[in-house]
């Protein structure tokens, strides 16, 4: 819903939205998808499990206002385990999505941190101008509207 | 154009901001933030805060929602801040009020507000401007870290001082490095006004009041439709994308 209102004020010059789960896609191409975010913008997880607006769980951001190196690739490395710390990444023994972490200083448990294969989604916003938005004001945008129009403080959120 | 002339040419347009998307929408158009102040006194929201401290010595400075200093005449703005942010407690529930009523004022890099001098400083240079704050005092050598045994005491305490304490930032432990880094960190707000008397060089530049307008727009935790960071973050895109017009000094 508020991503539908990101893609009415802004035209499709501007911004464009991909999306990702296990739902129908092989595991393997998680990896594809995450590999060709290679562009600034807002990043979005996911808990399908959840209903409406509470699905959101993180909402993220990478790059700048002008053209920078910093994409939604490299930033969203960060989050995951990668191939030396877990043999099944980005699933668990348990073979469910695991999240490392997320760059607070509340500690989550391997419980919170963890979701059915099926119920991790991503949507990823990429900005694809340069000088006509920033990262940050989308990213900003998306919590205020959680926050203030839904009542929604996303999980993995810490500050608004 | 001046942003005076802009403010006249814009004054009287009827500016709705019925949400966070509208508000958005609005902000690529041409006047819209001296649309946004006049909304915003319409609203008694809006202070020109270099002007309110003429007016009274009897300012509070705690303050909650967004601030912008510029210049009276020429189109430059300084700095473009927040104040004020939801935060989560460490059992992970969110805070229903912001996290501190935090006062602008109460920081001296990379820039600093003095009230009762009506002043702004920027430009502050750590390495060069905190030495001279070490000098004079508390009587260090940043870069020769002497007297190492007063150094070493300073250090000392402000380990004690920290809740969560760590090995590795024990005096003992960190390098003439970091050593050097703390000392230009912790520095007391409350004496640069007198600092800046006696050497008026630590910051690059100092910018009177009366030179200045210094908007602060009201934003508190019920605010129905704006967080202070995302109504700064607009403000702040607003100005990139109007270089031709406005310089931004602010490098956010």
């Amino acid at each position: 819903m508020i991503i539908d209102e990101l893609v009415k004020v802004f035209n499709k010059a501007d911004i464009k939205i991909h999306n990702f789960n296990f739902k129908n896609d092989n595991p393997k191409l998680f990896w594809e998808f995450i590999k060709n975010q290679t562009f600034k913008g807002v990043y979005i997880f996911k808990d399908l499990s959840k209903d409406g607006i509470k699905q959101i769980i993180y909402v993220g951001k990478a790059g700048k206002f002008i053209k920078s190196d910093q994409t939604i690739r490299n930033r969203v490395d960060g989050y995951l385990f990668s191939p030396n710390e877990s043999k099944n990444f980005p699933f668990n023994d348990e073979m469910n999505f695991q999240f490392k972490k997320f760059n607070s200083k509340i500690k989550y448990t391997k419980e919170e941190l963890s979701l059915k294969r099926n119920d991790f989604s991503m949507t990823t916003i990429e900005i694809k101008t340069d000088e006509t938005l920033s990262p940050s004001m989308i990213e900003s945008f998306i919590l205020n509207k959680l926050l203030k129009e839904f009542g929604h403080f996303p999980t993995f959120n810490h500050k608004i | 154009m001046c942003i005076n002339r802009t403010f006249i040419r814009c004054y009287g347009r009827i500016f709705l901001m019925k949400n966070a998307t509208q508000f958005l929408k609005n902000s690529f158009k041409g006047g819209f933030y001296f649309n946004l102040i006049e909304e915003f006194k319409k609203n008694d929201r809006y202070v020109d805060f270099a002007h309110e401290t003429k007016k009274s010595d009897n300012i509070n400075e705690k303050f909650k929602g967004v601030q912008v200093i510029r210049h009276k005449e020429k189109n430059i703005i300084y700095s473009i801040s927040s104040h004020g942010t939801f935060t989560r407690k460490l059992n992970k529930e969110p805070r229903t009020s912001f996290n501190s009523a935090w006062k602008p004022e109460e920081r001296w890099t990379p820039s600093t507000i003095l009230i009762k001098e009506r002043k702004i400083c920027r430009g502050w240079k750590s390495d060069r401007s905190g030495d001279i704050y070490n000098e004079v005092y508390r009587g260090f050598d940043v870069k020769n870290l002497t007297p190492y045994d007063e150094i070493y005491k300073f250090l000392l305490k402000i380990w004690e001082k920290k809740k969560n304490k760590k090995d590795e930032d024990h005096p003992d432990n960190t390098k003439p490095g970091k050593k050097r880094t703390q000392l230009r960190q912790n520095i007391d707000y409350k004496k640069i006004p007198e600092l800046l008397k006696i050497n008026p060089k630590i910051y690059k530049e100092v910018i009177d009041f009366d030179k200045l307008i210094i908007d602060r727009f009201n934003i508190d935790e019920s605010d129905k439709y704006f967080t202070p960071l995302f109504f700064s973050e607009v403000i702040r895109n607003y100005f990139k994308r109007n270089i031709d017009e406005f310089i931004l000094e602010d490098k956010k």
